[in-house]
C-alpha cells in the first residue's frame, strides 16, 4: 500500500506533520534532516523491507562518485562508472524484468526456467534513473560531487518526487539541496499547483478511470464500436490527468519546500505530432532517455536508426515488463521514423485541425497497447473498435452518457486552457481592482479544491454496490 | 481587445504553465488556509471519539490496527490503517453525502438513495445507475 499525495492518510496525517516540523526551523540542515525523515517513513509506508535496497542504491552511487572524483582523468574512473551504472541497473534488472526475460526465453525455447517471484519495489525505475543521473554527470564533470551520503539520499528520496516523478536529474537541485529560500510567495504557487493537481487525479483521472474499467475492464467481446473508442478515449483522460496531476503536486510540494523541479507536462494532447507529442510528454523521461542513451550512443550523427529503435525499446520497457510495453515502445518508433524519413515534411503542409487530428488518433490507438498487458485482448479490442461486434450498445451508451460530463471537462482542460485562464489572471492583476478578484479566487479555488477532493477520497471508500451486502 | 493583445504575446511564447503571482497578504491567506484545513482536520481526526458503525451503510467501520513488528514488517497494518483512517475521518457522513453530488455531476451516479432495481439482465453491474430502459 502507497503512501500516495491523493489519500487521506497522507493529506491529513503525513503532510501537516511535515509542514509543521519542517517550518519550525528556518535552519536548512535541520530542514534537510526533517525532510529525509519524513521521505524515509514516506517510502517505507509502502515498502517497509524494500527501503533498504534504496539506501543500498543510493550508497553504490555515493561511493562511486567519490572514487571517480579521486581517480579523475584515469581509466579506473571509468571503470567505477560502469560498475555504478552496472550495478544500479541490475537493481531494476533483477527485481523488474528478471522474471519476464525468464518467461520469455522459457517460452521461446521451451525451458522451465525458475521465476524469483519478486514483487516490484514502489518507484524503482524513478530512483534508479535518479542516482544514475548523479553518478553518470559526476563522470562527465557536469557536477561537484557529493561528500555526504545523507544529502544524496535526501536527493534520491525525496518524497515528492519519488515514486511517480518527475524524474528530478541532480544536476537540477544540487544547488538548492544547501542553498534555497522558501517565500510565502513560491509556497503560495506551490499551494496553487499542488490544489490543481489534487484536483486532476481525485476528480478528473478518477471518475474517468470508472468508466474506463467499466468499459474495457470486462468482456470485450460485448463491446460496441462506439464504447471501444469512448473506453479508449476515457483512459486516454485518465492517464493524462492521473499522470500530470502528480506531477502537478510534486511540483507543488517542491516549491512549498523551496525546489525547483522541471516541468514534466505541456499540454501533450494539443500536439500537432507525434514528434511534437514526446515533447510534451512526460518530460523528464524522455529527456533522460536523450542525454543518457541516445547521445552516447552517437545521436543522429551515426546508426540513427538503430539509436531510436534502442532507446524507443527501452521506453516501452520502462513502463512495464511485459511485451504489449515493447509494442508501445516500437509503434512510436514506427510514427516517429515516418514523420522523420516521410510524412513530416507533408504533415507540415495540412492544415493544423488535421495535424491535431492525425497525432490525437495516433496517440488513442497507441494507448490500446498501453492499457491491455494481453495480446489477444488488444485483438479483441480491435475487432470491437472496427466494428466486429456492434455500432453500438443500449447500456454501453447509457454508461457513456452518465460519464459525458468527466469526459468533457477532460478533453477541454487537455488543451492549454488552464494557462489561458492563469493567463488572464497574471493580466488581470496588472488592472485596476483586480488583483483584489484574482486573490479573492486564488483563495476561494484552494478551499474548494481541498474540499471537493477530500470528500471524493472519503466517498472512494465507500463502497456504491451496497446491494450486495443485504 | 487589450486582452486579445495579450494573449498574441502568450502564444508567441508557446503554452506555459504561468500562475499569476501572489503578494504579500493574499500569498501568506493562501498557504495558511491550506496548512490550516490540512492541520485542522488531523487534529479534528487525532482528538474525536471514532464511530465504530455506519447506519447510513449499515456495516461496523474499521477499527484501529494492533502495531506489531510483523504488521509492521508485511505491510499490512498500512493497509489497515488507511482502511480505519478512512472509516473515521471526521465529518464523514457530511463528506460522503458531498461525494455524493460531486459524483450525482461527473458520473450520474447518484448514490445509496437512488438505487434503482432493475430487471436482471446478464450485465448487472449497471443497477445502480440510471439507465432508462424505455429506448
Amino acid at each position: 500500500m502507497r503512501l500516495v499525495f491523493s489519500s487521506l492518510t497522507f493529506l491529513y496525517i503525513f503532510l501537516p506533520l511535515c509542514l509543521v516540523a519542517y517550518f519550525l526551523t528556518s535552519k536548512i540542515k535541520v530542514r534537510n534532516f526533517i525532510l529525509l525523515l519524513f521521505s524515509l517513513v514516506f517510502y517505507a509506508w509502502g515498502e517497509p523491507k524494500y527501503i533498504l535496497l534504496m539506501l543500498a542504491a543510493t550508497a553504490v552511487d555515493y561511493a562511486a562518485g567519490l572514487l571517480i572524483e579521486k581517480f579523475r582523468g584515469n581509466w579506473k574512473a571509468k571503470l567505477f562508472l560502469i560498475l555504478a551504472v552496472v550495478l544500479t541497473l541490475s537493481v531494476l534488472g533483477v527485481f523488474k524484468y528478471a522474471d519476464f526475460f525468464a518467461n520469455s526465453v522459457g517460452s521461446i525455447f521451451h525451458l522451465q526456467i525458475p521465476l524469483l517471484g519478486l514483487s516490484l519495489p514502489i518507484g524503482i525505475s524513478f530512483f534508479t534513473f535518479q542516482a544514475l543521473t548523479y553518478v553518470v554527470d559526476v563522470y562527465r564533470d557536469r557536477v561537484p560531487v557529493q561528500p555526504y551520503y545523507y544529502k544524496l539520499l535526501l536527493y534520491v528520496s525525496m518524497f515528492p518526487q519519488l515514486i511517480a516523478g518527475p524524474i528530478v536529474r541532480y544536476s537540477d537541485v544540487c544547488v538548492q539541496i544547501d542553498n534555497r529560500v522558501c517565500t510565502w510567495q513560491k509556497a503560495s504557487k506551490g499551494v496553487l499547483r499542488f490544489c490543481i493537481g489534487l484536483l486532476k487525479k481525485a476528480i478528473v483521472a478518477n471518475f474517468a478511470g470508472e468508466l474506463t474499467e467499466k468499459l474495457l475492464g470486462g468482456d470485450l467481446s460485448a463491446l460496441s464500436l462506439v464504447g471501444a473508442w469512448a473506453g479508449i478515449f476515457a483512459y486516454a483522460i485518465q492517464i493524462y490527468f492521473d499522470f500530470s496531476g502528480y506531477s502537478d503536486m510534486a511540483i507543488g510540494l517542491g516549491h512549498i519546500f523551496g525546489f525547483d523541479f522541471p516541468e514534466n507536462f505541456r499540454y501533450p494532447y494539443a500536439a500537432h505530432s507525434i514528434n511534437d507529442f514526446w515533447r510534451r510528454w512526460h518530460i523528464t523521461l524522455s529527456s533522460f532517455f536523450r542525454d543518457y542513451v541516445y547521445i552516447p550512443l552517437g545521436g543522429n550523427r551515426k546508426r540513427w536508426a538503430l539509436n531510436m529503435l534502442v532507446v524507443w525499446l527501452l521506453t516501452g520497457l520502462w513502463h512495464g515488463a511485459s511485451w504489449n510495453f515493447v509494442l508501445w515502445g516500437l509503434y512510436y518508433f514506427f510514427f516517429l521514423m515516418l514523420e522523420k524519413l516521410y510524412l513530416g515534411k507533408f504533415l507540415e503542409k495540412l492544415p493544423r485541425v488535421v495535424q491535431h487530428i492525425y497525432a490525437v488518433a495516433v496517440i488513442l490507438i497507441g494507448w490500446v497497447f498501453f492499457y491491455f498487458e494481453d495480446l489477444s485482448a488488444i485483438k479483441a479490442f480491435f475487432t470491437a473498435a472496427f466494428g466486429g461486434n456492434s455500432f453500438s450498445d443500449m447500456t454501453q451508451n447509457a454508461l457513456i452518457t452518465n460519464y459525458v460530463v468527466v469526459l468533457l471537462v477532460g478533453a477541454v482542460f487537455s488543451m492549454p486552457v488552464l494557462s489561458r485562464i492563469l493567463s488572464f489572471g497574471g493580466w488581470l492583476c496588472e488592472r485596476k481592482g483586480g488583483k483584489l478578484l484574482v486573490n479573492a479566487s486564488c483563495i476561494v479555488f484552494v478551499f474548494a479544491a481541498l474540499w471537493i477532493s477530500t470528500a471524493a477520497l472519503v466517498g472512494s471508500s465507500y463502497n456504491p454496490f451496497l446491494y450486495f451486502r443485504f | 481587445m487589450v486582452y486579445l493583445k495579450h494573449l498574441k504575446k502568450i502564444a508567441q511564447n508557446k503554452e506555459r504553465f504561468s500562475c499569476p503571482v501572489l503578494h504579500g497578504v493574499a500569498a501568506a491567506l493562501v498557504v495558511l488556509l491550506f496548512c490550516g484545513t490540512l492541520f485542522g482536520l488531523f487534529l479534528h481526526s487525532a482528538f474525536d471519539t471514532d464511530a465504530t458503525v455506519s447506519e447510513s451503510e449499515n456495516r461496523t467501520l474499521a477499527e484501529m490496527p494492533r502495531v506489531s513488528l510483523k504488521t509492521l514488517s508485511d505491510g499490512s497494518f498500512m493497509t489497515d490503517f488507511e482502511a480505519y483512517y478512512a472509516d473515521t475521518f471526521p465529518r464523514r457522513e457530511y463528506f460522503l453525502t458531498l461525494n455524493q453530488k460531486i459524483s450525482a455531476i461527473f458520473s450520474g451516479v447518484h448514490g445509496k438513495d437512488d438505487v434503482v432495481l432493475v430487471a436482471k439482465t446478464e450485465k448487472d453491474d449497471f443497477a445502480g445507475q440510471d439507465i432508462d430502459y424505455d429506448e
